[in-house]
C-alpha cells in the first residue's frame, strides 16, 4: 500500500508570548519572527505512517508538502526517516493558510502520484488550528474519512483505526483508499534517526512541481480561495502582581482565599 | 633451571602476544605528548602516590610492591653472583642488603599479603568482587612462593650454624622453627624445596599474561599512556567525511588502542565502582563492570567481539552515566571509562537510535531552536531587560574589551539560571570591566549533544559557533558555566577555536585579589561548596570559588567528598534532559543530604545546572524547617558588594 502524508511547516509553536507580533497589514505574523518548523500533528501523522511501514501494511511512503520557496525542515526530516520520496508543490500566489486552496494544490499533486491509497493528515495545523485540510481532500477524491486517528492496523482488506472520542475511543473499520486525520499520542512522538540515514537524505531528490505542473490555472487556484482573514492581532496580556504579605501561614492563606473569591476566581462549595 | 626459566618464558611471551594483538585492532591514538607530565604521573604511581589515596589498599599495595622489587632484587643479585660471576655477594653489602634488606622487605611482602588476604576474605569491601580462582591463583602462589624462601633461607642458616645470621632476623626465626628436623633431614629436603620454590616462580611467571598479575607491566604503562593533562573524558572525534563512517564503539576496531589497553590494565580494584554516582543510586552502571565486560567479551571473541554499544553493555548502563571523571580521578591504574562510555552512546545514538526518549527530545530541539531547553517561556536575551550592558554585534573593536560574557543556554532560558548572570552582571559593572555579551549570537555549546553521543549535532553546533566567534574577533571569553568552559577553552579547538577562556570564579577571585571588587560582607553564615565536575575534575580549578567564598567570610565547611573526589549533582552526560529508565534513587538527593550533613545553611555552587539539581535535591531531603539554601558564588557575592 502506498501512502501519502501531507506535511506543513508552521512558525515555531515556542515562540516566546513576549516574542510573539502581527504584521497588520498581512494580517498575520511575518515570517522572520523564528524558525519554520514541521507542525507537531504532521510528526505525529509522519510517525504512523512510518510505524504502518514498520509494520508491513504500507510499502511505501511519500511525503508531500505545499509551501513556497524552499522548506528545509520537514521534507528533510522526512527523507531522513526513510520515506521513500518527498514532494513539494511549490505554491506560489496560494494563501497557505486557506484550507480550501491548500487542499485544492495537494488534490492536484495526490491525482498526479501513483495511486496512493492512505493520506494521512495532521489533525489541524499547529499554527491557524482550522483543520479542514484533511477532510477536504477527501471530498475532493471522492474518499472515506476517518478523523482525530492515533493508531491503526491491518484487519483483513481493511483498516482498523482507533480514534478519540469524546470520552474515550472509538474502533473503526475503513477500507482503503482512504484519508486519516491524525492527533496527538504518546505512540506518536517522531523518531529520531540514524545519523546515516540523515547523511544519505541530503543527497536524495526532493521532487519539485509548480502549480503549472499540476495543470492548475491561477484562476482555478484564485478561485479556490475561501478565506478571507479580517483581523488578526495578538492578545494583550496584562499583569498585575499583588503581594500579600504576612508572618502567620493560616492567615495569608485565609487572605489569598478571599482575594481569590473577590476576584470571582475561586469560590467555596456551600 | 634455565630449561624450566626457557619455557616459562616462552608461555609468557605467547600470552603477552595475544594481549597485543587485541591492543593491536584498535585504531590511533597519540600518547608521546606532554612527556614531563607522563613521566611525573608514573613516578608518582611507582613511588604508590595513588594507591595510597586508600589507606588500607594502598599500604597492602605498597608493602607487597616494595617487597617484591627488594626481593625480585635480592633473587637478581644472586643470579648475578653465582651464575654470571659477578661477585658481589659479600662483605657490608651481603649483610646490609641481601641479608638484612631482602630479609625484612620479605617479611613486608609477607605482611602486605596478609592484608590482602584480611581484605578481601575476611573484610570483603562490597565493591571488591571476588573471582575465584583467579584470586586465589595470584595470592596464594605469591604466599607460597614468599614462604618457601623463608623456609630454605632458615635451613641454610639451621645447616651452617651462619653467625652471620642475625643479619637475616626472619630467617633466623624459620631456622628455629626447622631446627627439631635435624641437620640431615634439612640437608636432604633442602634440594627439593630449592626446586619446588623456583619452579612455582616460574610457573607464576608464565601465568602472568593470563592473570590479574599482568597489571605489573599493563598499569604503569597505561598510566603513563593515559592523557596527563586537560582536556579529559573527551570522546574522540568522528570523521563525518570517511568512508564508511564510524559512528561510535561498536566493535573492538571502532576503539583507540589505548581503549583497548585500558581493559587489560584493569586490577579489578573495584574504586571506579565505589564512587560512581550512578552506581551509588542504584542505576544498572558500574564503570568496573563496563571496563571488564568489554574485557571479557573481546578476550573471547577478538576482533569479532560485539556488539559492543548495546550488547556487551547494556544501554540502561551506557544512558546511567553523568560523565562525572569519578572513576577515572580514583582508578590508580589511568583507565579512561567516560570516553569510552560515550563511544558506545555515540554508536547508541547515531547509528541504532537506542536513545531514551529525553534525548531524543533534546537532539530535536537543538535541530530546530539551537538550545536544548523544551517549552522554553523566554527568548535569549529577555534576561538583558533593564540591564545596561552592551552586546557583542554594537560593539566595533571586540579588542577594547577585557572580555566577552559568553551566556550559555541556561541562563538565556532558564529563570533561576538568568540570576546567576544579573549577579554577574552586577558584579562585572561594579569593577568596571569592560565587557560585551555574545547574548543573541549564541547556539548551544554542544556539550549536551556530543555527551549523549550525537557527535553529528555537536559538530554542527560547534562549528557554527566557533564561524561566529571568530567572525567577532573574539579571543577572551567570560563563561559562569562549567559545561561552556570546556567546549570553548578545550574542545573547540578541534573547529579552530582557540581562546583565552575564564570561569566566572576565576575571574572574580582576581578582581577581589586586585582591589576591583569591594565587599562589605555580613560575616559568619555557614556553607558548603560544592565542586562541579566539568570545574573541579575535568578544569582542575577548585581553589577559586574557594577564595572568593573565603574574601566574603563566611564558615567555610568542606563536605565529606569534596574536590578531585566531589560527588556529582546528577546533571552531567546530558542528564540535566533526560532521566533513566530505571531510575533508582536520585543522584542529586545523595549529594543534598551530604551537603545539610555538613550543618550548612547555604549550598554553593558554581555551575547553573549544578544549582538547579541541588536545589531540587534540597527540597527532596529537606525536613520542614530545615532547607537548605542554594546559591552561585556570584550570588553572594553579587548580595555583597560594597556601595
Amino acid at each position: 500500500m502506498h501512502a501519502v502524508v501531507l506535511l506543513k511547516e508552521i512558525l515555531d509553536w515556542e515562540l516566546p508570548a513576549s516574542k510573539f507580533r502581527v504584521d497588520d497589514e498581512a494580517k498575520r505574523p511575518p515570517l522572520d519572527l523564528g524558525p519554520s518548523l514541521l507542525g507537531p500533528f504532521e510528526q505525529n501523522a509522519l510517525e504512523l505512517a512510518l510505524q504502518l511501514k514498520d509494520a508491513g501494511v504500507v510499502t511505501r511512503v511519500t511525503a508531500l508538502l505545499a509551501a513556497p520557496g524552499e522548506p528545509v525542515d520537514g521534507l528533510r526530516k522526512a527523507l531522513a526517516l526513510r520515506c521513500d520520496e518527498a514532494v513539494q508543490v511549490v505554491a506560489e500566489g496560494a494563501d497557505a493558510a486557506d484550507p480550501s486552496q491548500t487542499a485544492e494544490l495537494l488534490v492536484a499533486a495526490l491525482r498526479r502520484l501513483e495511486s496512493p491509497e492512505l493520506v494521512l493528515a495532521g489533525r489541524q495545523a499547529g499554527d491557524w488550528d482550522h483543520g479542514q485540510v484533511g477532510y477536504l481532500v477527501a471530498e475532493r477524491l471522492g474518499l472515506p474519512a476517518v478523523g482525530l486517528v492515533f493508531r491503526a492496523e491491518r484487519d483483513g482488506d481493511r483498516l482498523r483505526v482507533w480514534r478519540v472520542a469524546p470520552g474515550g475511543v472509538e474502533q473503526l473499520g475503513v477500507r482503503p483508499p482512504a484519508v486519516l486525520t491524525v492527533t496527538s499520542d504518546a505512540s506518536l512522538q517522531l523518531r529520531m534517526g540514524s545519523v546515516m540515514d540523515r547523511m544519505a537524505a541530503n543527497k536524495k531528490p526532493i521532487t519539485r512541481w509548480t502549480v503549472e505542473d499540476l495543470g492548475l490555472s491561477p484562476e482555478r487556484l484564485a478561485a479556490a480561495r475561501r478565506l478571507e482573514i479580517v483581523r488578526t492581532w495578538a492578545p494583550e496580556i496584562e499583569r498585575q502582581c499583588e503581594v500579600i504579605d504576612g508572618d502567620d501561614p493560616a492567615e495569608i492563606v485565609a487572605t489569598v482565599l478571599s482575594r481569590l473569591e473577590e476576584l470571582k476566581l475561586l469560590s467555596r462549595s456551600p | 633451571m634455565y630449561a624450566s626459566m626457557t619455557v616459562a618464558l616462552l608461555v609468557f611471551a605467547y600470552g603477552v602476544w595475544r594481549r597485543l594483538r587485541i591492543w593491536r585492532l584498535g585504531r590511533r591514538q597519540v600518547v608521546w605528548d606532554h612527556l614531563g607530565a607522563r613521566f611525573r604521573r608514573l613516578l608518582a604511581a611507582l613511588l604508590q602516590a595513588t594507591v595510597l589515596r586508600r589507606r588500607l589498599p594502598g599500604v597492602m599495595h605498597a608493602l607487597v610492591f616494595f617487597g617484591f622489587l627488594v626481593l625480585f632484587g635480592g633473587t637478581l643479585v644472586v643470579f648475578l653472583d653465582s651464575d654470571l660471576g659477578i661477585k658481589l655477594n659479600h662483605g657490608a653489602f651481603y649483610l646490609g642488603f641481601e641479608s638484612l634488606t631482602v630479609d625484612l622487605f620479605g617479611g613486608l611482602f609477607l605482611l602486605g599479603l596478609a592484608i590482602a588476604v584480611y581484605r578481601r576474605y575476611l573484610l570483603r569491601p562490597w565493591f571488591l568482587e571476588r573471582r575465584e580462582p583467579s584470586d586465589a591463583l595470584l595470592l596464594v602462589p605469591l604466599l607460597l612462593i614468599a614462604l618457601t624462601g623463608f623456609a630454605l633461607e632458615g635451613m641454610r642458616l639451621a645447616v651452617v650454624h651462619d653467625r652471620w645470621g642475625g643479619w637475616s632476623p626472619i630467617g633466623l626465626a624459620f631456622s628455629h622453627a626447622l631446627a627439631p628436623l635435624g641437620r640431615s633431614g634439612l640437608r636432604s629436603a633442602y634440594p627439593w624445596l630449592w626446586a619446588a620454590h623456583v619452579l612455582m616462580w616460574h610457573a607464576f611467571l608464565a601465568a602472568i599474561p593470563y592473570t590479574k598479575a599482568m597489571h605489573w607491566f599493563t598499569s604503569p604503562l597505561n598510566i603513563f599512556f593515559s592523557r596527563p593533562v586537560a582536556p579529559r573524558g573527551v570522546p574522540a572525534p568522528t570523521d563525518f567525511d570517511a568512508e564508511p563512517v564510524r559512528l561510535g564503539i561498536s566493535a573492538p576496531a571502532d576503539m583507540t588502542w589505548k581503549q583497548l589497553f585500558d581493559l587489560d590494565a584493569c586490577t579489578e580494584c573495584g574504586r571506579c565502582e565505589s564512587v560512581c554516582p550512578a552506581t551509588a543510586a542504584g542505576k544498572p552502571l558500574s564503570p568496573k563492570r563496563v571496563i571488564l565486560d568489554l574485557r571479557d567479551a573481546i578476550r573471547a571473541g577478538g576482533a569479532d567481539a560485539g556488539p559492543l554499544a548495546g550488547g556487551v553493555v547494556l544501554p540502561e548502563a551506557l544512558w546511567a552515566c553523568t560523565t562525572c571523571r569519578a572513576c577515572e580521578e580514583a582508578c590508580p591504574v589511568g583507565i579512561e571509562h567516560v570516553s569510552t562510555i560515550i563511544g558506545l552512546r555515540q554508536n547508541l545514538a547515531m547509528d541504532q537510535v537506542v536513545v531514551p526518549p529525553g534525548v531524543a527530545e533534546t537532539v530535536t530541539a537543538l535541530e530546530a531552536r539551537e538550545h536544548p531547553f523544551r517549552g522554553a517561556s523566554s527568548g535569549r536575551t529577555d534576561w538583558l531587560e533593564g540591564l545596561e550592558v552592551q552586546e557583542l554585534d554594537a560593539v566595533e573593536d571586540a579588542d577594547d574589551l577585557e572580555v566577552v560574557y559568553w551566556i550559555g543556554c541556561a541562563a538565556a532560558f532558564d529563570e533561576r539560571a538568568q540570576q546567576i548572570a544579573r549577579a554577574l552582571v552586577r558584579v562585572l559593572q561594579h569593577a568596571g570591566v569592560r565587557f560585551a555579551v555574545v547574548a543573541s549570537k549564541e547556539r548551544c555549546n554542544g556539550d549536551v549533544a556530543r555527551r549523549t553521543g550525537n557527535e553529528f549535532h555537536y559538530d554542527m553546533l560547534g562549528n557554527a559557533n566557533v564561524e561566529m566567534l571568530n567572525g567577532a574577533g573574539v579571543t577572551r571569553i567570560l563563561t559562569h558555566c562549567p559545561h561552556c568552559l570546556q567546549q570553548l577553552r578545550h574542545e573547540y579547538r578541534r573547529f579552530g577555536g582557540d581562546y583565552e577562556v575564564v570561569h566566572h570564579t576565576e575571574l572574580v577571585a582576581s578582581l577581589i585579589e586586585q582591589g576591583r571588587v569591594r565587599l562589605a560582607p555580613d560575616a559568619g553564615e555557614r556553607v558548603t561548596f560544592h565542586d562541579p565536575c566539568y570545574l573541579g575534575r575535568y578544569n582542575r580549578q577548585f581553589d577559586a570559588p574557594r577564595l572568593v567564598l573565603d574574601a566574603l567570610k563566611v564558615q567555610r565547611v568542606e563536605m565529606a567528598r569534596s574536590r578531585g573526589e566531589s560527588f556529582c549533582c546528577g546533571a552531567g552526560g546530558g542528564h540535566a534532559f533526560y532521566e533513566d529508565a530505571d531510575d533508582g534513587e536520585k543522584i542529586n538527593a545523595i549529594r543534598a543530604r551530604e551537603a545539610a550533613a555538613t550543618g550548612a545553611s547555604t549550598v554553593v555552587t558554581a555551575c547553573p545546572f549544578c544549582l538547579t539539581m541541588l536545589a531540587s535535591g534540597a527540597r527532596a531531603v529537606s525536613s520542614g524547617e530545615q532547607s537548605l539554601r542554594t546559591r552561585d558564588v556570584v550570588e553572594l557575592v553579587a548580595e555583597a558588594l560594597a556601595d
